[in-house]
């Protein structure tokens, strides 16, 4: 006997330009079945206790017994006995294995939250609990549609041209943080076990790609300050902000990633958001990163100087 | 790279490694080990002459209207130039037959 459905997901749902589907006979892009897995992938690139990871192939072990493996970009599979902590499970599919089927398809999942401003995504990039959330909640809050949460997938598009698609819906923000915006219109979805809340935001972006218009990356330690960075500095940090980089050379995305970041690198205006460790400076935040959209210009339809040789 | 390179011999971008140009620098990603490789403004000014193959005589002319100096020392120095890269694989030479 084995799980034959994760009752803590939709029977479908859309994230990343992405449709998943946990039921037979509807459309879907991604695939979730309930079958037999293998306990280990037969040729891997990286093999430790909990996982192993091939070109294409992703496998993850366990404590309990289930397996989910994540392969050709199309299919995430979960051999589970019925005692199997459903929501656990959930959060292994939406979370590692999806980011798998991500690389697997071309498509580099970065470090981010996101909104949209006058047609063109401003993403906030950063390690999780450095602020992400929150300042794109400031955004929201002043009528910024939310892009994504923690998730920023983007893919080249036939043109040459970067594009980031909306994330799962909701925004993980900490109680204060929600509290603070209290007037906005936020909806709770659901509270989490690390105290944190998943809200809905009033406003989110259609099902469709989006230029990306302005980068902030986020960093703690120091006054605060916002500062122009590029070159490879700047490609080197947005290489450190993938979404579990350890599984990109394993997986055989490096170039695939390696075109998306040089894009980014070359074309979109980015900056280095330092605040200091403790206080309250979200609205001060709020206000740098306003007065960098005003003086960056915005050209979403130049071509990109990235080249395959 | 080998020091007694043809100046016949034709130069090119080894295949199958994206590269992005940052501006003053740019960037080559090394396909087998996923290894980045910076190359400055001068290295730049090679790599983006190297649009087409071509052969050293023509790269170091070319440099030569483009930088000042002792042709001789421009020639050392992109010769060095090619052969690390020849060495890291990222530019290939097509040894002169003729």
């Amino acid at each position: 006997m084995r799980l034959s459905s994760l009752a803590s997901l939709q029977s479908s749902w859309s994230a990343y330009g992405l449709r998943f589907a946990q039921e037979a006979g509807q459309d879907a892009d991604v695939r979730l079945t309930f079958a037999r897995v293998p306990i280990r992938l037969g040729e891997s690139v990286l093999s430790s206790p909990r996982r192993d990871v091939a070109p294409g192939d992703w496998l993850l072990r366990l404590s309990d017994g289930s397996r989910i493996r994540a392969r050709s970009g199309n299919r995430i599979e979960i051999d589970a006995p019925p005692s199997a902590d459903g929501t656990g499970l959930a959060a292994w599919v939406l979370g590692p294995a999806t980011t798998a089927i991500l690389y697997q398809r071309g498509i580099t999942p970065l470090h981010a939250s996101a909104v949209e401003v006058n047609g063109g995504v401003v993403a906030f990039l950063a390690p999780s609990g450095t602020g992400k959330s929150s300042l794109a909640a400031a955004f929201v809050a002043n009528g910024a549609p939310l892009v994504t949460d923690d998730v920023l997938a983007i893919r080249l598009g036939h043109a040459g041209t970067a594009h980031a698609w909306p994330g799962a819906e909701g925004l993980r923000l900490a109680p204060a943080t929600r509290a603070h915006f209290s007037g906005a219109g936020f909806t709770l979805l659901r509270q989490d076990a690390d105290d944190k809340q998943l809200i809905a935001a009033p406003t989110r972006v259609p099902e469709e790609p989006l230029p990306v218009r302005l980068l902030v990356l986020l960093a703690r330690g120091g006054d605060l300050r916002i500062e122009r960075i590029a070159g490879l500095d700047l490609l080197m940090s947005l290489r450190r902000l993938l979404q579990r980089p350890s599984l990109v050379a394993p997986l055989g995305a490096e170039a695939a990633v390696f075109r998306v970041l040089g894009w980014l690198a070359a074309r979109v205006p980015t900056y280095r958001l330092v605040r200091p460790v403790g206080g309250w400076t979200l609205p001060a935040c709020y206000t740098l990163v306003k007065e960098c959209l005003a003086t960056s210009p915005y050209q979403p339809t130049r071509q990109g100087s990235l080249h395959a040789v | 790279m080998p020091s007694d390179l043809s100046d016949a011999a034709r130069i090119a971008r080894a295949k199958d490694h994206p590269w992005c140009d940052l501006g003053a620098e740019i960037v080559v990603l090394r396909a087998r080990d996923g290894a980045y490789y910076r190359l400055d403004a001068t290295g730049r000014t090679v790599w983006l002459m190297l649009e087409a193959p071509r052969t050293l005589t023509d790269l170091l002319a070319q440099l030569a209207n483009l930088y000042e100096g002792d042709p001789a020392v421009v020639a050392a120095e992109t010769r060095d130039f090619v052969g690390q890269c020849t060495a890291l694989g990222l530019l290939a030479v097509e040894a002169d037959h003729g």
